[in-house]
C-alpha cells in the first residue's frame, strides 16, 4: 500500500476563538440568550455595588485590627506570647531545614508559608484603620485631602507610617521567623545527612510545642487561656496527625481474618460514625471526668484532641479501607511470593498503593477536620470560633459580626483551600492517575 | 527426554494425598506425587482443573486442607514462621505479572532481597541489574511497569522471582495474558532458565514447551492427575481417554 506512505500530514482544524467572537456565540447568539445575559449583568452589577458599598461605607472593620491578638491567640497573656513565637521560631527552622533538604513540596509549603509571613510583616494592619476614618471615598480621595487629615486628626490615624520601628520592633518576632526559614533553608541545602535529626526534630516538635506554651517556672500558662487560631491549629495538628495512623490501623483491623481485631474495629468504626462528634465532645468534657479517679483531671483541651482524633480516626479507616479494597489481591500475592512477611507487605506494596488512591477523601477528611474544630467552642474552648463570639458579646462590638465572622471564615478558608491545593500537588507528584 | 543430567535423586517438593475445598467445591481430589531437584515438570489440563490451585499450595498461596506438603525437608503447616521461609525458597511468576506498579522496575526487584534476605542497597541493585541483563532488558531498569511491554513485564517479575535465589520456580500460566509475539521472549528466558538447572513447576498451554524443556507433563483434570509422563510418552503415547481427547484438542489449532 503505498498510497499510505505519501498521505500528507493533516493539522487539525484550528478551533481557537477570540474573546469576541466567544462572546457572539455563546451569550448574544439568540435572542433570548442576549436578554438573559443582560439580565444577569444587571444582577451582577447590583450585587456588587451592594458589597462594594457594604465592604467600604457600612463595614467596621476597626474590629479586626483592634481584636487581632485576641483572634490569634485567646487569652494567652500577653508579656508570656513570647513563649508561642518561640514555637514559631521553631517550626520555622524546621521547615526551613526540611525545605532545603527535601525541595520539591515542602519547599513550595515554606515559600507559601513565607509569602504569607511576609505580607503580615509589610502590610501594617492598622491600614484598616485609616481607611476606615477616611470613609467610602478612600479610593478616590486626593492624596492633599488625606495628607490633611493626617495633620489634623493625628490621634484618630494610627498608621505607623515608621515601617523601620514597625518592622524590627513591633514585628521582631514574625521578622526572626521570617529570618530563620530562609537561614535555615541555605543551611540544610542538601545536607542528606541532617534528614534523620529534622524528622527526629518534627516528632520531638510536638511535645516542645507543648512544653512550650504551657511554660515552666513560676506562670504557666494553663491550657485554658491557649485559644484563637493558636487553639484551633493545635487541636487540627494534633487531630489531623494522630487520626492518620489510628484510621490505617482501624481499615487494616477491619479486614483482618482474626475475628477478635475485625470484631473490635467494626464495632468501634460504626459505634463513633454512628454519634455526632458534638456528643462526643460533650462527653470528653462532662460525663469522663465522673469516671476518672480522684483528684485526676485529664486536661479539657487534652481531652478535646482526644475527642477530635477518636471521631476522625473512624471515618479516615473507612476511608482507608476503600483504598485497601482498590488493590487487586495479586499484589499481596506476589508480595507474600517473594517472601515478605503481612507488616512489610502491607508497608511496602499495599499501603502506598491504596494511600495514594484515596488522597482526595482522605484529604476532604483532613479539611472537615480542621473546620470541626470550631465545635470545641461548645464546651467551652476558645478556639478561633470560640473567640469570634465571645468578641461579639462585647458590648463594644456588638453589632459587628458580619465583620468578625467574614475574617474568621477567610482564616479557615486559607488554610483548607491550603491543604486541597496541596492535595493536588501530592497527587500530580505521585502521578496519580498515570496507571 | 531433556536436561535430565540435573536431576538429582532427592525429591525436593513431597506431596502427599493433598485436598482443597473452595467451600464445597472439591478443587483437589488427593495430590500426591513429588518433584526432584532439578526437574522440570510441566503441569497441564483444563481450567478448572486445579492445576494452578495445586501450584499455588506449593508455596502457600492456597493452603490445602488435607495431607502434607514438604517442601525442602520443610512441612507446610500454619506455622507463619515456616511458611515464610518457604516462600523465601520457592520463587512464583503469575499469569497477570502482578508487578508492584507504584515501584520502578529495578525497585520492585530489590525490594525482596532488600527487605527479606537484608542485602544492601548496592549489592542488591547490582544483583537486580544483571538479572535484568540476563533478561535481555536491562534498559527498561528504571522504567516503572506500565512503560514497558509485556513480555517485558514478565520478564521483570522472573527477575523479581529469582532474585530471591530461589531453589523452586513456579510459574502460572506464565505466557497465557502475553501477545502472541512477546511469548517467545518469555519462552527463551524460561528455557534458559531450565537449563541452568533450576527446579521448575510450569503450568502451561505451551505444548512445545512442555515437549522441549519438561523431564516430566502432568495431566490435570477435576482435581486429579489423569497422567504423568515423559513428554515423548505423553503426547506420542498417551494411555488415557481424557489425555487423548485434551492433546488432540491442544494440538488442533
Amino acid at each position: 500500500m503505498d498510497n499510505l506512505a505519501v498521505t500528507q500530514e493533516v493539522k487539525p482544524p484550528n478551533t481557537k476563538k477570540g474573546p469576541v467572537k466567544w462572546l457572539i456565540d455563546n451569550l448574544f447568539n439568540t435572542w433570548y440568550n442576549t436578554i438573559l445575559t443582560c439580565f444577569a449583568l444587571v444582577f451582577l452589577f447590583f450585587v456588587f455595588k451592594g458589597v462594594f458599598t457594604w465592604v467600604f461605607t457600612q463595614a467596621n472593620w476597626r474590629v479586626i485590627p483592634a481584636n487581632i491578638q485576641i483572634l490569634m491567640t485567646g487569652p494567652y497573656p500577653i508579656e508570656q506570647i513570647w513563649q508561642v513565637w518561640i514555637v514559631l521560631c521553631t517550626l520555622s527552622v524546621l521547615l526551613g531545614l526540611s525545605a532545603g533538604i527535601w525541595h520539591g513540596l515542602v519547599f513550595k509549603l515554606s515559600i507559601a508559608i513565607a509569602s504569607i509571613g511576609l505580607i503580615f510583616l509589610l502590610i501594617p494592619l492598622e491600614i484598616v484603620n485609616f481607611i476606615a476614618s477616611i470613609g467610602p471615598t478612600f479610593l478616590f480621595t486626593p492624596l492633599e485631602l488625606i495628607n490633611k487629615k493626617i495633620e489634623t486628626e493625628p490621634g484618630t490615624l494610627e498608621l505607623n507610617l515608621n515601617f523601620i520601628s514597625l518592622i524590627f520592633f513591633k514585628r521582631r518576632w514574625l521578622l526572626g521567623c521570617l529570618v530563620l526559614l530562609v537561614v535555615t533553608f541555605f543551611l540544610g541545602r542538601d545536607k542528606h545527612v541532617l534528614k534523620r535529626w529534622v524528622i527526629g526534630g518534627w516528632f520531638l516538635s510536638f511535645p516542645w510545642t507543648m512544653i512550650m506554651l504551657h511554660g515552666f517556672g513560676e506562670n504557666p500558662v494553663s491550657t485554658t487561656d491557649w485559644g484563637g487560631l493558636l487553639l484551633t491549629l493545635i487541636l487540627a495538628t494534633v487531630g489531623i496527625v494522630a487520626c492518620f495512623p489510628l484510621g490505617v490501623l482501624l481499615a487494616l483491623g477491619r479486614r483482618s481474618q482474626l475475628p477478635a481485631i475485625k470484631w473490635v474495629s467494626t464495632t468501634y468504626i460504626e459505634t463513633i460514625r454512628g454519634v455526632p462528634l458534638i456528643t462526643i465532645l460533650f462527653m470528653g468534657s462532662l460525663i469522663l471526668p465522673i469516671f476518672m479517679p480522684g483528684d485526676f483531671q485529664l486536661d479539657k483541651v487534652i481531652r478535646a484532641m482526644i475527642g477530635l482524633t477518636l471521631f476522625s480516626a473512624a471515618y479516615m479507616a473507612e476511608n482507608v479501607r476503600g483504598g485497601l479494597q482498590a488493590v487487586p489481591q495479586g499484589q499481596v500475592e506476589a508480595a507474600q511470593a517473594v517472601g515478605l512477611t503481612y507488616p512489610k507487605t502491607m508497608l511496602f506494596i499495599v499501603l502506598p498503593q491504596a494511600l495514594r488512591s484515596v488522597i482526595p477523601a482522605i484529604v476532604g477528611q483532613f479539611i472537615a477536620l480542621f473546620k470541626d474544630t470550631s465545635l470545641v467552642s461548645i464546651v467551652g474552648l476558645l478556639d478561633l470560633f470560640g473567640i469570634a463570639r465571645s468578641i461579639l458579646g462585647n458590648p463594644k462590638w456588638q453589632g459587628n459580626f458580619v465583620e468578625i465572622y467574614l475574617f474568621v471564615a477567610a482564616i479557615y478558608f486559607v488554610f483548607c483551600y491550603a491543604m486541597s491545593y496541596f492535595s493536588q500537588e501530592i497527587e500530580a507528584d505521585l502521578g496519580v492517575g498515570k496507571y | 527426554m531433556s536436561e535430565n543430567e540435573n536431576i538429582t535423586n532427592n525429591p525436593i517438593i513431597v506431596c502427599e494425598d493433598v485436598h482443597k475445598w473452595f467451600d464445597d467445591f472439591h478443587v483437589l481430589k488427593g495430590i500426591t506425587t513429588s518433584f526432584k531437584k532439578g526437574e522440570k515438570a510441566v503441569i497441564c489440563g483444563p481450567s478448572g482443573s486445579g492445576k494452578s490451585t495445586f501450584i499455588r499450595t506449593i508455596n502457600r498461596l492456597e493452603e490445602h486442607q488435607r495431607g502434607t506438603i514438604i517442601v525442602d525437608g520443610i512441612e507446610l503447616s500454619n506455622d507463619l514462621r515456616n511458611i515464610n521461609l518457604i516462600r523465601q525458597e520457592v520463587g512464583m511468576v503469575f499469569q497477570q505479572f502482578n508487578l508492584f506498579p507504584h515501584l520502578s522496575n529495578i525497585k520492585n526487584i530489590t525490594l525482596g532481597p532488600m527487605r527479606v534476605r537484608k542485602l544492601s542497597k548496592r549489592r542488591a541493585e547490582e544483583e537486580a541489574l544483571a538479572l535484568l541483563e540476563r533478561m535481555g532488558i536491562e534498559d527498561q531498569a528504571y522504567k516503572y511497569p506500565a512503560e514497558i511491554s509485556g513480555g517485558q513485564q514478565q520478564r521483570v517479575a522472573i527477575a523479581r522471582a529469582l532474585a530471591m535465589e530461589p531453589k523452586i520456580m513456579l510459574f502460572d500460566e506464565p505466557t497465557s495474558a502475553l501477545d502472541p509475539e512477546m511469548i517467545s521472549e518469555v519462552l527463551d528466558v524460561m528455557r534458559e532458565l531450565a537449563h541452568s538447572g533450576m527446579t521448575m513447576l510450569v503450568v502451561t498451554h505451551e505444548m512445545g514447551f512442555a515437549r522441549e524443556v519438561a523431564d516430566r507433563v502432568m495431566f490435570f483434570d477435576e482435581g486429579v492427575v489423569v497422567e504423568e509422563a515423559s513428554p515423548a510418552d505423553f503426547f506420542d503415547n498417551p494411555q488415557h481417554d481424557r489425555t487423548k481427547l485434551f492433546i488432540s484438542q491442544t494440538l488442533q489449532h
